[in-house]
């Protein structure tokens, strides 16, 4: 008895303990590239003991800027791998739902508190994730923000582009990966005031969409997420096909790589405009809205 | 069978072979509908999906299988032995391992020939090699086992050239060089390497006489004049030149080779100036069908040809291995 009430007296002494120790973690590792980008946002500088590589590695967008100025100031870059994590001696370690699995199995069995953050599959996600990564950190200020931020843009940007008939595209990646109904991508063009093309071609979700339906059912406009002929690789050269060229040089399209649209992150904001400048033009009367 | 039924019979298959190859796809057109594409008289829609996809592809799969039959013909009767096939040897990997350096260098981007000369350099080397190692009369257990070794440093190489590179595809990519697929490929390696692999077709039929004589014993070969030393030549360049060629724009393909020429043998006479016809149109039919298999299994699954033809051809590799046991050399 005597030993129960003590036990439930320290639990009710730990849940009032000052805020600071275990509400905001110092020493936080994300070992996912979208994670990275969220714990960018809304902690402090100092409180980031490790991010990933492949953020650093990131051409195009202010995330892979900011990654590569910390890494010079000598933060430590992580590839996903247990060994590294470990040495840094995290308090809290951000994962992805599906990366680096491994590593958050093994950091877990060995106490370490780890937090798999699921990946986003539409931008009520992204709040969401923003708000939940917010109150690990102990930020929850900063993060009650930028989500009123960023759902006050999105539903601005939405309401200037209700369209009952809108232009359908297709979103092309490597390998001719298309992304459907369910992903944050197909939310972004429907946010954008566009159609996605995925679902005539029959995808939901994450697919490969075959030459052959490409040529069949075109799209109105088509919008590339990768640059071809940045990287080498097989995957990209089928986009370089001559029926792809022969279908989309005729008709609008251009490139928004997928770095501005593949993580649910306040930069998602960005993504949304360029694909909503890119409804615009489809629309000509680029002109008249920003 | 005599030998005129059996070439039109071959000759009949691999064309209703490659027509349900042209008629079968993703998008269901009618026959009419691919005869008006193929002629140009169809919809801009029609013409695209046959000049541009089933066309190249068709036409691929003949040359390529055609070619990697031939070869499998031309090296079994050359060495006299039976597991002599380009995947088996290690030809086609290293063939891979050279088409991989000049594609993510980016080599191939600035002069596209690149691409099935680095593959046929490849070829070449390995080839030469095996030749070299023959020449000393080597055992077939002997080439094997180096094949073996050949395959695993050129795949070795490659997988770490492949990770080496900035592509976040690249597991992906070793798939493709290791299986091989004609999946998406493009009117443009047809005309890379089509060119390549019918001069080494031409090469690999010059060797006719002397494989026949082979057939006889390396000596009663030499004793009726065979020039041995240049139909050696020939043959390397013959089999680099189709195999470099092929796996540079499909990747390597095994088994093909191998399968072929055994199921024929007996149907030319065990004569190797005929069953090197035989093989190129038994080749050419066998790489089709693969191709076919992998088009009506859902292609988002992207299956490999290499699946397929490794399922065809391993239980013939094991029967082969058997009956090599069975007669001690």
């Amino acid at each position: 008895m005597f030993g129960r009430a003590s036990s439930l007296a320290l639990a009710v002494l730990l849940c009032t303990a000052p805020s600071f120790s275990s509400a905001q973690p110092q020493r936080v590792v994300s070992i996912n590239m979208c994670t990275d980008q969220l714990l960018l946002a809304v902690a402090d500088e100092s409180q980031i003991a490790s991010l990933t590589q492949l953020s650093a590695d990131l051409e195009e967008t202010h995330a892979g800027e900011r990654t590569r100025r910390l890494a010079q100031a000598g933060l430590p870059l992580n590839n996903g791998l247990a060994a590294e994590i470990l040495l840094l001696n995290p308090d809290l370690v951000l994962a992805g739902a599906f990366s680096a699995r491994p590593a958050a199995t093994l950091l877990r069995g060995q106490g370490f508190q780890v937090v798999d953050l699921p990946f986003a599959q539409s931008l009520d996600d992204v709040r969401s994730n923003l708000l939940e990564t917010a109150r690990l950190v102990g930020q929850e200020e900063r993060g009650a923000t930028l989500e009123a931020d960023l759902g006050q843009a999105l539903e601005a940007f939405a309401e200037q582009r209700l369209d009952h008939d809108p232009p359908k595209v297709g979103v092309l990646m490597s390998g001719l990966y298309t992304h459907g109904a369910g992903t944050l991508l197909d939310d972004i063009v429907k946010t954008a005031g566009l159609d996605n093309k995925a679902a005539d071609w029959g995808i939901s979700g994450i697919g490969k969409v075959s030459l052959e339906h490409l040529v069949s059912d075109p799209a109105d406009a088509y919008v590339f997420g990768v640059d071809p002929g940045a990287n080498a690789s097989i995957q990209a050269s089928i986009l370089e096909h001559p029926a792809v060229i022969a279908l989309s040089q005729p008709r609008p399209h251009i490139t928004i790589v997928s770095e501005y649209w593949i993580c649910g992150s306040p930069q998602i904001m960005e993504a949304v405009r360029r694909f909503g400048t890119f409804a615009d033009e489809l629309r000509g009367d680029g002109g008249t809205r920003r | 069978m005599s030998q005129g039924l059996l070439f039109s019979l071959l000759t009949l298959i691999l064309l209703a072979t490659s027509l349900l190859s042209l008629l079968l796809g993703p998008s269901s057109l009618t026959l009419s509908q691919v005869l008006a594409g193929l002629l140009g008289t169809g919809s801009q829609v029609e013409q695209l999906i046959m000049h541009e996809l089933r066309l190249p592809r068709t036409a691929l799969a003949i040359l390529i299988g055609g070619g990697l039959g031939l070869c499998g013909a031309a090296l079994q009767g050359f060495l006299r032995n039976p597991l002599a096939e380009p995947a088996i040897f290690g030809i086609s990997g290293a063939a891979a391992l050279g088409a991989v350096l000049a594609f993510y260098t980016g080599l191939s981007g600035l002069f596209l020939i690149a691409l099935p000369l680095s593959g046929l350099a490849g070829a070449g080397l390995a080839a030469g090699g095996l030749l070299l190692l023959a020449g000393r009369q080597a055992s077939t257990l002997g080439l094997v086992l180096s094949g073996v070794a050949v395959s695993a440093l050129a795949g070795a190489l490659m997988s770490l050239a492949l990770n080496l590179m900035p592509s976040p595809f690249a597991v992906y990519e070793i798939v493709f060089w290791m299986l091989g697929s004609l999946a998406d490929r493009s009117t443009e390696h047809l005309w890379l390497a089509g060119p390549f692999i019918l001069f080494g077709a031409l090469l690999l039929f010059l060797l006719k006489t002397t494989l026949d004589a082979l057939s006889l014993g390396e000596d009663t070969a030499q004793s009726l004049g065979m020039p041995l030393a240049r139909s050696r030549l020939l043959l390397i360049a013959g089999t680099a030149s189709i195999v470099g060629a092929a796996t540079a724009v499909a990747g390597a393909i095994g088994f093909v080779g191998l399968v072929v020429p055994h199921l024929l043998r007996p149907l030319v006479g065990h004569l190797p100036s005929r069953l090197l016809p035989a093989s190129a149109l038994g080749g050419a039919i066998l790489l089709t069908w693969a191709d076919l298999v992998t088009r009506i299994v859902p292609p988002s699954m992207d299956l490999k040809l290499g699946v397929v033809t490794a399922l065809v051809g391993t239980p013939f590799f094991l029967r082969l291995v058997l009956q090599l046991r069975r007669e001690p050399a």
